[in-house]
């Protein structure tokens, strides 16, 4: 899917929305849920060839364990934000920003692994 | 994930608006309201699939357990 007809399509799929929630609103948010995941589904297949150069550098600078934190992270990011942006367009901003509150938890605790290590190494530089 | 599911749910949605408006009109008000019940959850099943094999890709792409 090329970035033309994405936008294409998703103008149309607004335009759909929009029809449907002046009858019937769970309707209009069932289209666009199912839009944004599309859309998201087909950007995320494009993106493979970024995460394999990414494993590639981590490779070369040093193990892959930093390499592949930031890229979960980057995942549930993803993932949060089209929740949310999900909840917060039918209205229920209370829910999102709850599901925003789990999304950061989550990408603390992948990366306080690397919150240690960094620690370790300022106190190895600064016992020099 | 195809494009035609797009329409296909905003063809649902139309028609069970149109059946809504003609069961009301008729005095008809329960199975109006049964009627939107049913085509929500049909298109409630049909979303559940697609979104629990996005959610699958992308668990596998970022690598996410």
């Amino acid at each position: 899917m090329d970035l033309y007809s994405l936008l294409g399509l998703s103008v149309a799929g607004a335009a759909l929305a929009t029809l449907l929630r002046q009858y019937k609103p769970e309707f209009a948010m069932a289209v666009s849920l199912v839009l944004g995941a599309f859309i998201f589904m087909s950007v995320i297949i494009n993106m493979t060839p970024v995460f394999d150069t990414l494993k590639e550098l981590g490779e070369r600078v040093s193990d892959n364990r930093y390499v592949s934190a930031v890229i979960k992270c980057l995942g549930v990011c993803y993932l949060t934000s089209l929740a949310s942006d999900i909840c917060r367009d039918t209205g229920q901003t209370a829910i999102a920003s709850k599901v925003e509150l789990a999304g950061k938890v989550s990408i603390l605790l992948l990366s306080l692994p690397l919150f240690n290590e960094l620690i370790s190494i300022i106190l190895d530089l600064v016992n020099l | 994930m195809d494009i035609d599911f797009i329409f296909r749910i905003a063809a649902i949605g139309i028609i069970v608006a149109v059946l809504n408006q003609v069961l009301q009109r008729s005095g008809r008000e329960e199975q109006a309201m049964l009627t939107t019940l049913a085509g929500l959850i049909v298109v409630l099943m049909m979303i559940i699939y697609q979104i629990s094999d996005l959610f699958d890709t992308v668990k596998s792409l970022f690598g996410l357990r």
